[in-house]
């Protein structure tokens, strides 16, 4: 039952750009004093048309436009159309080649999770955490760049595998990162997890019930902290990940706050914990041998067919659904990105949260309004 | 369940609802083509059977394909984990009108934000189970005319060529 302070009702509207939103996008409010009764969201204003400008593009170049689909996690992007491409072509990506994305993927993860603890430690006001994690945040971008040549938007993958074999000593300074982030996963919890205000900020508020997550399709970290056991790595491996050994963090369903924003918060530390894994045993096992089937200019086109390829994402499930009519231009690419979800679940998140925790709410549920809107 | 043994039942459940049964791509993944007067009565009888559960939307795409607008379900059961993929499609009247199509918000909360982001894409109308127009969400400018995912869409200023960026 929603508490209430009995004034007048009042009515805000937030955005569509504030400092405390995910990205740009209009909410509307109902406040009872400091009581929101009620809330609605708009979004839209970030819409690039990326699926028509994907249908405008020779299959080659429509790579980096994956890329935008969202710039935290570009690599998701890549990762979702080159594989679907593959499905439809029949291609067999070779064994290194599928090592280096399953590498490049857990470092985007852990680096999209970085900036996901950043925006929730800026939104309870912990300076000194943004400035730590940001520090470490920006080795994960220098190993981007030293395999890539790019920090942020990789343009990396091919269809049928990379665009380069990995730089010299790359693979020795992922098994450097995988120990410094041990570290620095404790250094994390001692100065700002288990920190009695951080903890009072986030438990009990913008629950999820694993009902409602169901019922809205939530996927990812967020459905995971809600006690749902889905990813796809496990589901439906793609890239080798069924070869890997590695065990997904759960929310615990006796858990008294299952599915709050702290619980939400600590899921994404174990999945860090959970890429560390996955990047030593990769990293460890990489084999030598072809980059790619084929070089990165020789001309490419698919044939006729359809492909739905699931991945991962740092957010949740990432869905690509991908037509050719076997001429030299995509007949249809559409997205299914896991943020649609979040922005649907967000009215009823909001109802009942005092207006301080708005912006705690909508930082730990980490929306990509970018992969949302297009 | 075995693909043949869904097929039966669905037909008994809802019959005449399938047109035909088709494979998915490459996948063996079963795809069935759906009378669209019959698509929500069928993803209702989907989702409440005990034995099918098929309870969870998880994507939903739309494409054009000549002169029809072609809606592919892909729907999973989150306790047996079956999957499965409808298909729909509904002939495009016009360029510059909007065409009717069941909504099916009322079976999965899934649909809606999917349905309304098609709805001003590709210019359709959704209608619930009563007929009543579900509400738009509004991505382009409000200058902007038409429905840019539509194969007759063209941009201002160029000729419709591919190969150029979205302006």
């Amino acid at each position: 039952m929603i508490e209430s302070l009995k004034t007048d009702l009042t009515q805000w509207e937030i955005g569509p750009y504030d400092h405390s939103l995910p990205g740009p996008m209009l909410l509307r409010l109902r406040l009872d004093g400091e009581l929101i009764v009620a809330g609605e969201v708009e979004t839209g204003f970030l819409h690039r048309g990326l699926e028509k400008a994907l249908e405008r593009q020779l299959w080659r170049s429509a790579i980096p436009y994956a890329d935008r689909l969202d710039p935290e996690g570009a690599l998701f992007g890549e990762l979702a159309l080159c594989l679907a491409v593959e499905e439809i072509a029949a291609l067999a990506v070779p064994p290194r080649a599928q090592s280096i994305r399953v590498i490049l993927s857990e470092l985007t993860r852990i680096s999209a999770h970085m900036g996901y603890i950043v925006r929730v430690a800026r939104a309870v006001g912990s300076e000194t955490m943004v400035h730590y994690v940001l520090r470490d945040r920006e080795k994960i971008l220098d190993l981007f760049e030293l395999a890539t040549g790019a920090r942020v938007s990789l343009n990396f993958l091919r269809f049928g595998g990379v665009q380069a074999d990995v730089t010299e000593g790359f693979i020795e300074r992922v098994l450097e990162i995988c120990e410094l982030l041990r570290i620095r996963l404790k250094e994390y919890n001692d100065l700002f997890t288990y920190n009695h205000a951080f903890i009072k900020r986030t438990r009990g508020i913008g629950t999820i019930a694993p009902e409602l997550a169901r019922a809205f399709g939530v996927t990812g970290p967020n459905a995971r902290a809600s006690g749902i056991s889905f990813d796809v790595r496990k589901e439906h491996p793609y890239s080798g990940y069924d070869f890997l050994d590695f065990e997904v963090p759960v929310g615990r369903r006796e858990s008294q706050h299952l599915g709050d924003a702290n619980h939400r918060f600590l899921l994404r530390l174990q999945e860090i914990s959970t890429s560390v894994e996955i990047l030593k045993q990769s990293a460890e096992a990489i084999t030598s041998g072809p980059f790619a089937l084929r070089k990165p200019e020789e001309s490419f086109e698919v044939p006729r067919g359809e492909a739905y390829i699931r991945i991962e994402s740092s957010r949740g499930l990432l869905g690509c659904h991908l037509v050719s009519d076997g001429g030299a231009y995509p007949e249809r690419i559409q997205f299914r990105p896991p943020s649609l979800a979040l922005l649907s679940v967000l009215p009823q998140l909001v109802r009942g949260i005092r207006i301080e925790d708005l912006p705690v709410v909508l930082a730990t549920l980490d929306i990509g309004v970018a992969e949302a809107d297009r | 369940m075995e693909p043949n043994e869904l097929l039966q039942k669905i037909n008994k459940l809802v019959p005449g609802a399938i047109l035909e049964k088709q494979r998915f791509g490459r996948s063996a993944k079963t795809c069935l083509w759906v009378e669209s007067e019959k698509l929500r009565e069928l993803c209702m009888a989907l989702k409440n059977d005990p034995a099918i559960a098929l309870d969870w939307l998880e994507n939903l795409s739309a494409m054009q394909l000549e002169d029809a607008l072609v809606f592919t379900y892909f729907i999973r059961s989150s306790r047996t984990k079956e999957r499965l993929i409808l298909r729909s499609s509904v002939e495009l009247t016009s360029p510059t009108e909007r065409t009717d199509f069941q909504s099916l918000a009322g079976v999965w909360g899934m649909a809606e934000p999917q349905e309304r982001e098609i709805a001003e894409l590709f210019g359709i109308r959704f209608l619930d189970e009563n007929g009543v127009s579900m509400k738009h969400t509004k991505a382009a400018p409000n200058h902007w005319k038409g429905f840019p995912l539509r194969k007759s869409f063209v941009f201002d200023g160029d000729k419709g060529t591919r190969g150029g960026p979205c302006r």
